[in-house]
């Protein structure tokens, strides 16, 4: 006989029941939100970029918009150089490189380009030499110490250098050692061939990139087979299609969504990357005519946390007084090791006051058309003036600041703020009378800088690099402030970022659904 | 983007051709437009008097803990910008320099365009087709264009402002001022004036300038509201001033990048700038109405 359940029971039974349907319905809709992108099932992925690159020549141009898709996905470099410090073959299946350092000899991989040629160590000969004569100094510096490129079978290149040089070294894993067929030289700029994970398909013009898995791509093949990017300038219009599932991810995202990122809670919603190779060093230029204390007092005004704050995203950027990257060696972050002159508003009042700079007008030059710029200048101008000294800023536009600044000579500021490059060899002066913008040249930083180039070991050059930088924060011209980084925001589903190995690249052949 | 212009269709309405008729005293309180208009202007300019004196905090000092305050806490009524600047601060300064900068592009242009009208208006025709081509050379060349030279060459900021605007509106203003002093020119007082062995100058000064003096005032305030959206265009694009002044135009500049995530702080501005225009507008159109006989006497 069956059991009749007591009423209270019934009841909280069904109660339950209800709950647990409305739990179910909740976790629907929760799973719902999260569903994976319609992409996932095709073996596709929508990436975002915010700029077109215009040309796809990479011997040519060195316009971030071209660097973020076309290295290592399409073009390899010889070797990859991994976070951990490790080397992994690329185009060069094995190198062997001489005690002196001065012989770099490539074993070249046994394997074709996307467009089915033969790799050959004629198309890697041709490949350096065009990288050797780039008009991107940036590229072309690699190869300051090579004296020889030279073909020694179908498959071996050796490069004679003729001094040391960890710049030789490090740049046949970034563009400077990108690999392309001499034949296809012509359609660089609309259709890079190379031998990595995807060929592009398509280029148009401000609208889109098409990639599709590269057949004969020698190692591991990528999990999505069809990649597009697409153009979006907009960068609201970015993340609103993030949002709405148009897209999968924005793998860069610049300093002025960074504050909308975190009100919006897409940080939350999605998954964040921040990675440094993107990133960019903001920091301050002291004319260099200053008197050295007064640069020091100066410096001393300067509130690196206001600065951070100020972009409102705490996982944006760090605050530093080196002129580098988190991923650079000789990089650290502030400290009392490493800032020679910390913020210190009473001691720079006191200073101020002591030795009379009060009576020093002084010029800040801010870029007023910059607002990762002059966002940075409208706290610092108030904070100097604050401390008492007779500041007068000169917000000028970028036009206008590029013929005082960039082409004058001498170039007219006392102090401005910057952002860009965190290459340190850009602040290399042989000759004082050929000092640059920045208005800074030091003997013993270009010495510690050429030292580092020549170290025949990684840990020399470390320490060289590091003796570079603590030059160049206590000469008080080039004052690093914050270090910015590339943030990027992915579909929660597309997994397996890996941070850029060659310059800024971002390798999709590593993303999966 | 152009340079808001009035339209100078609108300026010699209602010249008058006769001395000193008019009791425009008595039409004030019957004129809705000049009185709202009047209320309006006074409002901003009393705000921009008051900001010499009194301002709740200093609005170029940041004050990074407060930032992005919503509207309505406590000592920032209208809330604080990205680096914690008040918005109330920067909207009264803001009032300062918009003023400043609409109200002096205005006034060396009425200076300007009244002389080269005058001159235009009174001189023989060679000198008034080279003033009357020399302007419609002058209006066809972009306002932005010009104003984008002169920052470019000169830095922007106030000034330049001022002058590009200046550059703009007087040729405008010099069409106007020819075309109603030509109207008074051919009065028979004026005739009465030259037999009785009056100077040029002096009939220029003693009985054209008061006739016109309507159109004028008209044509001032309409510039002047012209000048202060012109301002704020410039500003918004980068080349009007910059920190330490503020502009409204400079604050909508600075809110762009906050649109997504604090949209008061374009709105705030953009708020000051539709009255101060809307006031300016009003003003003027009321003032025609009282300073226009015809109108008056249609009306009636």
């Amino acid at each position: 006989m069956r059991e009749r359940m007591h009423p209270i029971a019934r009841r909280l039974g069904l109660l339950t029941a209800a709950a647990a349907l409305f739990a179910g319905t909740l976790g629907g809709t929760a799973d719902l939100a999260e569903a994976a992108s319609p992409r996932a099932a095709e073996n596709k992925m929508v990436l975002v970029a915010r700029q077109d690159p215009g040309t796809l020549d990479f011997v040519k141009s060195n316009l971030t918009a071209m660097r973020l898709w076309i290295p290592a996905n399409v073009v390899e470099p010889l070797v990859y150089f991994n976070k951990d410090g490790s080397v992994s073959p690329g185009v060069a299946e094995s190198w062997t490189i001489s005690d002196d350092k001065l012989t770099y000899t490539f074993k070249i991989r046994d394997t074709t380009f996307s467009n089915g040629a033969p790799v050959t160590a004629e198309d890697v000969v041709y490949s350096l030499n065009a990288m050797k004569n780039s008009p991107m100094v940036d590229y072309s510096a690699a190869y300051d110490a090579v004296t020889a490129i030279d073909k020694v079978d179908d498959h071996t290149v050796k490069v004679t250098l003729s001094r040391p040089s960890q710049s030789f070294w490090q740049g046949m894993g970034a563009i400077s050692g990108l690999i392309q067929p001499e034949a296809s030289a012509a359609t660089i700029a609309t259709n890079p061939i190379g031998t990595g994970p995807y060929k592009l398909k398509t280029y148009t013009t401000n609208s889109a990139f098409e990639f599709e898995a590269n057949p004969t791509y020698w190692g591991e093949k990528p999990a999505v087979q069809n990649v597009s990017v697409r153009i979006i300038t907009d960068g609201t219009a970015g993340l609103n299609a993030l949002e709405a599932g148009e897209v999968d991810a924005l793998p860069v995202i610049t300093i002025d969504l960074w504050e909308q990122l975190s009100k919006r809670e897409l940080d939350k919603k999605y998954s964040l990357v921040t990675y440094p190779q993107v990133g960019e060093p903001t920091y301050a230029i002291l004319n260099q005519k200053l008197d050295k204390d007064l640069r020091e007092t100066i410096a001393r005004t300067f509130d690196r946390q206001s600065y951070n704050d100020a972009f409102g995203a705490a996982w944006g950027a760090e605050n530093t007084c080196t002129f580098a990257l988190p991923n650079q060696v000789w990089y650290s972050p502030e400290n009392a090791e490493t800032c020679p002159f910390p913020y210190d508003m009473e001691g720079a009042m006191a200073t101020i006051a002591e030795k009379g700079y009060a009576s020093t007008p002084l010029e800040y030059a801010s870029l007023s058309d910059v607002p990762d710029l002059s966002l940075p200048a409208d706290i610092m101008v108030p904070a100097m003036q604050a401390a008492g000294f007779n500041v007068n800023r000169n917000a000028i536009d970028l036009a206008r600041y590029s013929q005082l600044i960039f082409q004058g000579r001498p170039p007219q500021f006392d102090v401005t703020i910057m952002s860009g490059d965190a290459n340190p060899v850009q602040w290399a002066c042989p000759d004082p009378s050929k000092a640059g913008w920045s208005t800074y040249c030091s003997a013993g930083y270009t010495q510690a800088l050429a030292d580092a180039d020549a170290a025949l070991s990684q840990e020399d050059y470390t320490v060289q690099m590091k003796k570079a930088a603590d030059i160049l924060r206590k000469d008080a011209v080039i004052v690093p402030l914050i270090a910015k980084k590339g943030v990027g925001l992915f579909n929660p589903d597309l997994k397996g970022f890996l941070e850029p190995r060659v310059g800024v690249a971002i390798e999709m052949a590593k993303l999966h659904w | 983007m152009t340079m808001n212009q009035p339209s100078p269709m609108s300026a010699p309405a209602g010249v008058p051709i006769s001395p000193p008729q008019r009791k425009p005293r008595r039409k004030l309180p019957r004129n809705a437009s000049l009185l709202i208009g009047l209320v309006l202007t006074a409002l901003f300019l009393a705000i921009a008097l008051i900001s010499f004196f009194y301002l709740p905090s200093n609005p170029n000092i940041p004050v990074i803990r407060n930032r992005l305050l919503p509207a309505g806490t406590p000592g920032h009524w209208l809330g604080t910008d990205v680096l914690g600047r008040d918005i109330i601060a920067q909207l009264m300064v803001g009032a300062r320099t918009s003023i400043l900068v609409g109200a002096g592009g205005a006034t060396f242009s009425l200076i300007l365009g009244t002389i080269a009208g005058l001159a235009a208006a009174a001189s023989g025709k060679i000198t008034d087709e080279a003033i009357s081509r020399g302007s419609d050379i002058l209006l066809a060349i972009p306002g932005m264009v010009t104003a984008l030279v002169l920052a470019a060459t000169m830095g922007s900021g106030a000034l330049t402002t001022i002058l590009a605007l200046t550059a703009f509106f007087t040729p405008s203003f010099t069409r106007v001022i020819r075309s109603a002093a030509m109207g008074v020119l051919n009065e028979d007082f004026i005739t009465a004036a030259k037999l009785y062995g009056r100077g040029k100058i002096f009939v220029l000064a003693r009985h054209v300038l008061p006739n016109i003096a309507g159109v004028m005032i008209v044509q001032f305030t309409l510039y002047f509201a012209a000048g202060i959206l012109t301002e704020a265009g410039l500003s918004y694009l980068g080349v009007g001033v910059h920190r330490p002044s503020i502009s409204w135009g400079l604050m909508l500049n600075e809110a762009q990048q906050q649109v997504g995530v604090s949209s008061p702080l374009a709105i705030w501005p953009g708020f000051a700038i539709v009255l101060m225009v809307l006031g300016l507008n009003l003003l003027g159109d009321g003032l025609r109405d009282v300073l226009d006989p015809k109108l008056a006497r249609r009306a009636s």
